[in-house]
């Protein structure tokens, strides 16, 4: 009972992380209909943001986490504008920008390869290593610190888009463009921005969850694959899906790793099985969209 | 005011609209008239900036808005309500609302409040039913509220795109009164029709738009006298085509 309970703290964050993941596919989705895949390289390019700003530029922990967004924020607005805007104004096709990205995807990579070596690097997290107990719920300090973050990052954007002017237009745009831009909605900036946001969040997802194991190129392709079944799983259509399907799955996943009596090696299948699944079954994620247009 | 000069437009390969000029005075109501497939809903398009122009000139109040993106056009003061409106369904009545007025310029006695007040003085339904999801309305609740949600900015210029399609009498009287109030008060309008009854009554001149050109420009009284209006279009377009 007691490992079950631990397993569920531990499940909890990673689901955060998944969540946060799919929270920033869905930034660019809603409003540009463009899949981003390279959220995941946003990802591990924070977390190596996050380690040579606190390794090398001393700076502690909780405050490497903002200053990794506001870098990835940086690198997505200029992803935005020098890959996918040229391609959009020239008229190009639907796939054409998610082509682009998933080249950028292969340039990001490597370019953190050859700047680092294939090593590991830790990254300590704000609150350093230790476990705490609630009662019977039991986890590491980092476990609860993602939960608490998150949840704390999906209520922001949560008031953003349904509170605020500024994030009504966002979603006016991924309603309807057109009807937007005779808003007076400057469709650059939302899209702009939109890249903005979501490198920023994917970079808070991977210096979030560095510290649980370590800094590394390859962190990025299994963050691509669980952010994207997440936002499968949770639905397109509101912010909270995206948080909710990451849970799922990564219940799904821990789960099966800890009870099914199958090898480990196919525990890896979950996150695929789930997304084949979701996507024959119920295409539109759990959470629907609050009104059928 | 809004002079259009030359003007160009259409998708891809196909040209819409092929070289049209066309005058709108401050205060005066003219009706843009033509049948289906005309290029009436392009050059709308094409005046407001969401679809691109191939050449010609759009000036307003002498500035030149040829180029500009569409969110500059609504801020300069030209507002285009839609053809099939446009609402935003999920939104409530009165965050359709709000965002219309996202380019109000605050100032001379305008505030977002002051407008809410105006939009549902003129069209009390859109009060009643403030706090509901806008997909939910009506037909003819969602062309008051694109209309109204067009007029949150205040615009100089009101572009009214076929607003009266599909809807049932007796709301088409209710909107064509709104309209009547909005003239009265000194807006600018040029209504986009295909139905020459309501057209020739509410405006007081009109361009008969067939094939991307302009064909006619007469006085709506002159063309109401007209003794082949049943079949202005089809004679026009033979008399163009010969």
């Amino acid at each position: 009972m007691a490992d079950l309970l631990e397993l569920l703290v531990s499940a909890t964050a990673s689901g955060c992380v998944y969540g946060l993941i799919a929270l920033a596919y869905l930034l660019v989705l809603r409003p540009t209909g463009v899949i981003n895949f390279a959220s995941g390289e946003w990802a591990m390019m924070g977390a190596y943001a996050a380690y040579v700003i606190s390794d090398a530029g001393g700076l502690p922990p909780i405050l490497a986490i903002p200053a990794a967004a506001l870098v990835l924020a940086i690198i997505g607005w200029l992803t935005e504008w020098l890959t996918v805007r040229p391609l959009v104004e020239r008229g190009a096709g639907h796939l054409a920008p998610i082509l682009a990205l998933l080249g950028m995807l292969v340039i990001y990579h490597q370019v953190v390869l050859l700047s680092f070596s294939e090593d590991q690097y830790p990254l300590d997290g704000p609150f350093g290593f230790g476990r705490i107990e609630f009662g019977l719920l039991a986890g590491s300090y980092q476990d609860f610190f993602i939960v608490g973050a998150t949840i704390a990052i999906f209520i922001g954007f949560w008031l953003f888009f349904e509170r605020t002017v500024w994030g009504r237009s966002f979603e006016a745009v991924a309603i309807n463009r057109r009807a937007a831009a005779l808003m007076g909605i400057n469709l650059r900036m939302v899209t702009a921005l939109s890249f903005a946001g979501a490198a920023a969040i994917a970079a808070t997802a991977g210096v979030l969850d560095s510290p649980r194991g370590s800094v590394e190129a390859n962190m990025s392709l299994p963050l691509a694959v669980q952010g994207f079944s997440a936002l499968i799983i949770g639905g397109i259509n509101r912010v909270e899906g995206a948080l909710l399907g990451g849970i799922v799955l990564a219940f799904a996943e821990d789960l099966t790793r800890r009870y099914a009596p199958i090898p480990s090696g196919l525990a890896l299948g979950v996150t695929p099985v789930l997304l084949i699944t979701f996507l024959l079954v119920l295409p539109n994620g759990i959470l629907r969209a609050k009104e059928a247009k | 005011m809004l002079e259009v000069r030359g003007l160009t437009a259409g998708y891809g390969s196909v040209q819409v609209i092929h070289g049209l000029d066309l005058t709108v005075e401050t205060g005066e109501t003219v009706t843009l008239l033509g049948p289906n497939g005309a290029g009436k809903s392009t050059l709308m398009g094409a005046i407001t900036g969401t679809i691109r122009r191939r050449g010609g000139r759009v000036a307003f109040e002498g500035t030149d808005l040829s180029g500009l993106d569409s969110h500059k056009i609504v801020d300069a003061g030209l507002r285009l309500v839609p053809e099939g409106r446009l609402i935003f369904g999920p939104f409530t009545v009165r965050d359709n609302l709000r965002l219309g007025a996202l380019k109000l310029h605050r100032g001379d006695g305008r505030s977002v409040e002051e407008r809410f007040e105006y939009v549902y003085d003129l069209f009390p339904r859109l009060k009643e039913r403030s706090g509901q999801l806008a997909g939910t309305l009506s037909g003819g609740e969602q062309q008051m509220l694109a209309i109204g949600r067009a007029l949150m900015s205040s615009p100089r210029v009101l572009l009214l795109d076929e607003p009266f399609l599909g809807l049932a009498p007796m709301v088409v009287q209710e909107i064509r009164s709104a309209l009547e109030a909005l003239q009265e008060l000194g807006l600018t309008i040029l209504l986009v029709e295909q139905k020459l009854d309501i057209a020739l009554a509410v405006a007081r001149r009109a361009y008969v738009l067939i094939k991307g050109q302009v064909v006619l420009e007469s006085s709506t009284e002159d063309m109401a006298k007209m003794d082949n209006l049943n079949t202005l279009y089809f004679d026009l377009a033979e008399e163009s085509a010969a």
